[in-house]
């Protein structure tokens, strides 16, 4: 036991009441079933990245009891859901690092530079400290239509990142042409468009999610959007998973990630390719579209050796061309 | 578990444990429910006991967490102590002949094969008179104790081997050392200790072990087919030739015959010298039987039987070999004294699944003996 013992000096942790039950209604309990098995600690990329263990399972522990972070790892986390991935126990670990984030935020215990971002968020609605007026820079040659409802199938909602950083530029670009050779009807907000709020979201400052995720529903709302396409696998999971737009509901949004879509294209015939594609195929393993099978992605294989085989299927025809008969 | 469910709203349960166990139906359910509900589980540290590792004082709890890695301090009102389950503080097991594990409490018959009974027959238990159990499992024990009950009752009568021991009347002198050891309160004294009493076998709650034989000093008690006589016939047949290179084996019914079939039905080689005499029990052996065979000039004698360790025993008779184990120990003692190396009389307890054992204890103990009497083999001693 004695490896254990603290050192004499060290002040003990009180639990107090108050922030556990703040916790407790933030998160719903989401770190209550954690048993301490520590497999999200060995899974954390960070623990490789770093070459030292970020103890994914302490942060569970604390925000079991109710014990804001006192280290500042929790803001390392970058929600990419390995751990819940492995997690025996089923628990959502990233909603209980958010609720610790929250108590981080209540504290004022948050590293420097971040409330920048939110208030970058608040100012330019994007958290790039990006001008809103340049937001749709990317698309001035390409002689985009502000979305209609009565003439557009689906709303292209681009997302802050694919709108200002360049390089997620070019993939805009490339899906916008790909929607155009398919003869798909769309539109875009442009200037209007509502940032999803994803940062606020993960940075765990709930109650401006929250006020933004209504600001976001509203526009939504007042252009009678039924259909949206999301560049931004992060846009798409928040919308999908952390708004209250229910598809089920007749004024619902059905959701998709662009990759999404265009197999739907494809399987429609609408989007052909121009001949056999006999290439091998990396994947990036995309921690918030293909990590839980939640957002409509499922995986072959245990995931653990590497070997694992996407069967997304605008991948899995793609491998197969053979399959589109050409 | 059932205890700990959130109290009233504003009051907070937690739980400060050495650790945490659940397994009955639905009681990890239960605990996941406490947890989700908002009841806090601790561990402390569990080197050390509670009122060493968790201190109260001025409203507050503290102790080493050690998924947390620090000292924690509950600020809490109340501490309670939840004591563990002891056993009934009676003598009710020592008034009904039960066996009784460490823990004090009342022991099955078998886990399996015999949940509810006793090794007592006609005794069943149910519920927290063996350990520790939700009401489900003591309703279900109890339902099974009260069949077993109602069986036998029902029929009115029951059967037995004709195994049960039968007494001499003329030669009972009443010294009531029988009933002394009988394992299941089986031999009922009739009148004073002395010439004027004696005793009558209850043959309901007789097993047959033969315990009481043995003890006899007086042979007003026999066993039926495991007689006195037929047994020294046994052991005088046994050592006609070369006794001097014979190891006499005596085995219980149930364990010891067991494993020595085994032994055989495996194809293990072990001495031929070896002659194995059963009985029922190893506490059926008496010293009239190892006297005679070293009057005969047996080699060796072996007394076997079910394995009986510190912490339990595996006999079929209630604990009776731990009777043989006091004897064996007395007779090493009184043949040492009359010039009988101590190695010629061995005591091994063999289990039926030991066939292997057996042989390479055979092995062992002929090798012995060999050493002490030399290579004089074939010569009648």
């Amino acid at each position: 036991m004695s490896q254990f013992e603290p050192a004499s000096t060290q002040a003990p942790v009180e639990i107090n009441d108050e922030k556990w039950s703040l916790l407790q209604s933030l998160t719903g309990g989401a770190a209550a079933l954690c048993y301490q098995c520590g497999v999200c600690t060995a899974v954390c990329p960070w623990t490789r990245l770093r070459g030292k263990t970020t103890s994914i399972r302490q942060m569970m522990r604390r925000a079991q009891l109710g014990l804001p972070d006192d280290d500042g790892e929790i803001w390392l986390c970058t929600t990419c859901e390995q751990c819940e991935a492995y997690c025996p126990r089923g628990v959502d670990i990233t909603k209980a690092i958010r609720g610790l984030r929250y108590l981080a935020w209540q504290e004022r215990q948050t590293p420097a530079g971040l409330p920048s971002i939110l208030w970058s968020l608040y100012w330019n609605n994007n958290p790039w400290s990006q001008p809103p007026s340049s937001r749709s820079q990317w698309a001035k040659d390409l002689d985009l239509p502000p979305f209609d409802h009565d003439k557009h199938e689906i709303l292209l909602h681009v997302g802050c990142t694919a709108s200002y950083d360049r390089r997620s530029q070019k993939v805009t670009r490339a899906v916008v042409q790909l929607f155009k050779a398919a003869g798909v009807s769309f539109g875009y907000l442009g200037e209007d468009e509502p940032c999803c709020g994803e940062t606020a979201l993960s940075l765990g400052h709930q109650p401006f999610f929250t006020e933004m995720a209504g600001q976001a529903t509203a526009v939504f709302r007042d252009k009678r959007v039924s259909y949206l396409v999301t560049v931004s696998p992060h846009c798409f999971d928040t919308f999908k998973n952390h708004y209250a737009i229910n598809q089920s509901d007749d004024a619902g949004i059905q959701v998709q990630h662009y990759s999404q879509y265009l197999c739907q294209l494809v399987k429609e015939g609408r989007l052909k390719f121009g001949g056999a594609i006999n290439k091998r195929l990396t994947i990036h393993d995309p921690c918030i579209l293909a990590r839980l099978p939640i957002n409509g992605y499922s995986w072959s294989g245990s995931g653990r050796n590497g070997t694992q085989r996407c069967r997304h299927d605008l991948l899995w025809w793609r491998w197969r061309p053979d399959v589109l008969g050409e | 578990m059932c205890g700990i469910s959130p109290g009233p709203p504003g009051k907070t349960v937690r739980v400060v444990a050495k650790d945490i166990r659940t397994y009955s139906r639905q009681a990890e359910e239960l605990y996941e429910k406490a947890m989700q509900a908002g009841v806090m589980f601790f561990h402390y540290d569990s080197d050390k006991p509670p009122q060493e590792a968790i201190r109260f004082q001025d409203n507050y709890i503290d102790f080493f967490d050690h998924y947390l890695g620090s000292e924690v301090r509950i600020p809490s009102d109340l501490l309670v102590l939840v004591v563990g389950l002891l056993p009934a503080d009676d003598d009710l097991a020592e008034q009904l002949k039960l066996a009784h594990s460490e823990d004090g409490f009342l022991m099955e018959l078998h886990p399996k094969l015999g949940p509810a009974e006793t090794a007592t027959q006609g005794i069943f238990i149910a519920g927290a008179s063996q350990g520790a159990k939700d009401v489900r499992e003591s309703m279900a024990q109890a339902l099974a104790a009260a069949g077993k009950a109602g069986a036998l009752l029902a029929r009115g009568s029951i059967e037995k081997e004709p195994l049960t021991a039968q007494v001499n009347l003329d030669l009972c002198i009443g010294c009531m050392r029988c009933v002394k050891v009988c394992p299941y309160h089986a031999i009922e004294q009739i009148g004073p200790v002395g010439k004027d009493g004696t005793v009558r076998i209850q043959e309901a709650a007789c097993m047959g072990c033969g315990t009481c034989a043995a003890e006899c000093n007086f042979d007003a008690i026999d066993m039926p087919y495991f007689t006195k006589s037929q047994i020294l016939a046994q052991i005088d047949a046994a050592l006609v030739e070369y006794p001097g290179e014979k190891c006499l084996v005596f085995t219980c019914n149930w364990c010891s015959y067991a494993g020595a079939d085994l032994a055989g039905i495996e194809k293990r080689q072990y001495p031929a010298s070896a002659r194995i005499i059963r009985t029922m029990c190893s506490a059926r052996f008496e010293e009239d039987f190892i006297a005679r065979a070293f009057e005969k000039g047996a080699g060796a004698v072996l007394i076997t039987g079910c394995r009986l360790t510190e912490t339990g025993s595996d006999c079929h008779y209630n604990f009776a070999n731990k009777l043989t184990w006091k004897r064996f120990e007395h007779w090493q003692r009184k043949f040492r004294r009359k010039g009988i190396d101590p190695e010629r009389l061995q005591l091994r307890w063999i289990s039926a699944a030991e066939g292997k054992e057996f042989a390479s204890e055979m092995d062992e103990i002929v090798r012995r003996y060999k050493a002490e009497v030399g290579e004089n083999i074939h010569v009648p001693v």
